[in-house]
């Protein structure tokens, strides 16, 4: 197997990846922009290499500086994460050229699902049903308007090389489909350098569940159940679980095979996520395919027991999958709660900054995958993801008392993030009982208006009026402990308790 | 300490007696007087033990106002000592319907969709700024023209940051 594995990537996906490497007995190698030398993911990597200025345009965006590092680092395989350059398939085309291992799929593979209008033609042409649409670019406004008086508002406006949520508008009315088109392909010029966008029929209400799938170089595909990935907020998921609400083991199977046809109609290899659509009647419509490992994919490992990014590993050093269909058994059930630098009271604004205090929960069944640690700078610069937050219980209902617990424990300060909305979500009574579609958060999701119990708006006050008086005298004698020692240095500490052994 | 502390509109007294650094402090806030354990674990967060119940409390500060989150809810404030005015927790149309607009987040400007003299309208969209990769669109409160811009396209600006002034 090969020894050393470049990961072209940054912040928590880096760290879970180089995990799964250190497992293996594969040394991982960090890159970084100059905004971050002081990241976690530097300090876990055994070499790390500086690849530019902080802007991903000039850094993690970069093919030629990741693969030069890849070389002078004598690294067999490159590991993409998600994001960044993970379905690039003119990345995975350099690795391959310069005799690399990307762990990913082939090129070709990334290519075809990457081009949305593209994998719609292949998904029919291999029986996936695809959600009514065109399956070509939007030359031009006028051509936009002609497309969707054919199918009738409302209407999703994607880009045709999007993914992730980016360059995409709901329109209900004719009014706003100028905006809507301009504002998506301003979008999807940024995010993926070609403003090309298409349209598809909105399904109103739909639940986003997706299939994931281990294909090997030998022609073996198998699916690992689903991810249920309704709770969204600009069309980005937020919270995911497995198993879904809403399956039957007999729809299961269907959407199962259905991933897998869409796999081998691509000939795909390595670990891939086939997206669907699934309104209330359980009818299934294609959406995309995601040539890469998944936010999400901790809450298929912890129901099926596969560690995917270790598979991932395997699969791109040419082995085997090692586990037939009739092997995978879903056991209880993961959520995954996505801990966010944004302030959810502010309909999920972003909130950067330094991150000045961090308590992380552990316990039980509870996995925390952070990038960041106390005294961390979130920068503007990326992704606002800071952790994602899994748990495992026996049933649902488990799970969901297990998650509400950690989130109770977490603790985070200086920045805002989405850990309070988790904390409304495992309370909420539709949430409890499964009922859960893409337009949740947007129909139900009130901040919390009233104080959790008589007290709580008198200890606020005095909370504040503490940190205004601490902020103000900014002396020595501060009244109140700071770091558990009343204000004294750990070290006069010491000396003091030496002092008082040394009399005794 | 005396303070003045304003909530939802309503001012409320806090006076903290401090004492002699215990960590036990005497607090009265309006006429409900409480003996509190108080202690700051971590800049910004503060645990309060309260008649034997537990709190832990986030502080915010930003620009004149203080934002606490207690679990899953929190509540914007402003501080002031007594001996002051009352807190001007007063929003945009207090001051006569000059509108202050301030970035709501650190980031770079990548519009400017005014100019200044222009009058825009309750709605309008004025900059939009992108941070972490999202627009964001900042619009306008209330109609008024446009004064002060203090902006452009590029322009790197932090949270709070004054972007423009509207004056009706």
């Amino acid at each position: 197997m090969f020894r050393k594995v470049l990961i072209a990537n940054r912040g928590e996906i880096a760290i879970r990846v180089m995990r799964g490497c250190r497992e293996l007995g594969l040394s991982p190698v960090a890159v970084y922009s100059e905004a971050d030398r002081n990241a976690l993911h530097v300090q876990m990597a055994d070499e790390a290499y500086l690849i530019g200025p902080p802007p991903a345009t000039e850094s993690y965006l970069v093919i030629d500086r990741i693969i030069e590092a890849a070389l002078v680092c004598g690294a067999e395989a490159i590991h993409p994460g998600y994001g960044f350059l993970a379905e690039n398939a003119k990345f995975a085309k350099a690795c391959e050229e310069q005799g690399l291992v990307f762990i990913g799929p082939p090129s070709a593979a990334i290519a075809l699902m990457g081009d949305k209008t593209a994998a719609r033609r292949a998904m029919q042409a291999a029986g996936v049903p695809v959600v009514p649409g065109i399956d070509h670019v939007v030359q031009d406004d006028e051509e936009a308007y002609q497309v969707v008086a054919g199918i009738g508002y409302p209407v999703m406006i994607k880009a045709a090389l999007g993914g992730g949520g980016k360059g995409m508008r709901l329109v209900h009315h004719e009014q706003q489909l100028g905006d809507a088109l301009r504002a998506a392909r301003s979008e999807a010029r940024s995010s993926f350098g070609d403003p090309a966008i298409y349209i598809e029929k909105y399904v109103p209400n739909p639940h986003h569940i997706e299939i994931q799938v281990l294909a090997d170089a030998y022609g073996q595909v198998i699916y690992l159940g689903e991810r249920e990935c309704s709770i969204q907020r600009r069309h980005q998921k937020v919270v995911e679980e497995s198993p879904s609400p809403l399956m039957t083991e007999d729809l299961r199977v269907q959407m199962g095979q259905a991933a897998v046809r869409a796999a081998q109609a691509a000939h795909y290899r390595n670990a891939g996520t086939v997206e669907f659509l699934v309104d209330e009647q359980r009818n299934f419509y294609f959406l995309e395919m995601n040539t890469r490992l998944q936010v999400e994919h901790p809450v298929t490992e912890m129901v099926t027991g596969i560690d995917l990014v270790q598979a991932q590993l395997r699969i791109a050093d040419g082995g085997p999958l090692g586990v037939r269909q009739e092997d995978i058994r879903l056991n209880g059930a993961a959520i995954e709660c996505r801990i966010y630098a944004e302030d959810p009271a502010y309909n999920f604004r972003p909130s950067p900054g330094r991150i000045t205090v961090l308590q992380a929960p552990a316990g039980p069944w509870v996995r925390d995958e952070r990038g960041v640690f106390a005294g961390s700078e979130v920068s503007p610069f990326y992704d606002p993801m800071i952790s994602k937050l899994v748990v495992w219980g026996a049933t649902r209902h488990e799970a969901i008392a297990r998650m509400r617990r950690a989130l109770g424990e977490y603790v985070v300060g200086g920045i805002k993030t989405t850990i309070p909305f988790h904390q409304w979500l495992m309370d909420d009574a539709d949430f409890q009982a499964g009922r859960l579609d893409t337009g949740f958060i947007e129909r139900r999701y009130r901040p919390q208006a009233v104080p959790p119990d008589q007290l709580a708006q008198d200890v606020a006050l005095i909370a504040a009026a503490l940190d205004h008086s601490q902020s103000t005298k900014q002396t020595a004698a501060l009244p109140m402990s700071q770091g558990g020692h009343d204000g004294v240095s750990p070290w006069k500490l010491a000396g003091r308790v030496d002092l008082i052994r040394r009399r005794g | 300490m005396r303070l003045l502390v304003n909530a939802g509109g309503i001012t409320h007294t806090v006076e903290l007696d401090e004492g002699n650094g215990t960590g036990l402090i005497r607090v009265k806030v309006d006429e409900r007087e409480y003996l509190i354990d108080a202690t700051s674990p971590s800049p910004g967060l503060y645990s309060l033990v309260v008649h034997g119940k537990v709190y832990s409390a986030l502080v915010w500060q930003r620009r004149s106002r203080r934002e606490v989150q207690i679990g899953h809810w929190s509540t914007s404030v402003e501080v002031a000592p007594a001996q002051t005015q009352r807190p001007s927790a007063k929003p945009a149309a207090a001051l006569g319907g000059r509108q202050e607009i301030a970035a709501p987040m650190s980031g770079r400007v990548i519009q400017v969709l005014v100019q200044p003299g222009q009058t825009v309208q309750e709605g309008e969209s004025l900059v939009i700024i992108e941070a972490m990769k999202m627009e964001t669109e900042i619009r306008a409160i209330a109609r008024g023209q446009v004064k002060d811009l203090q902006v452009s396209v590029d322009t790197a600006v932090e949270a709070g940051q004054l972007l423009l002034v509207i004056e009706p």
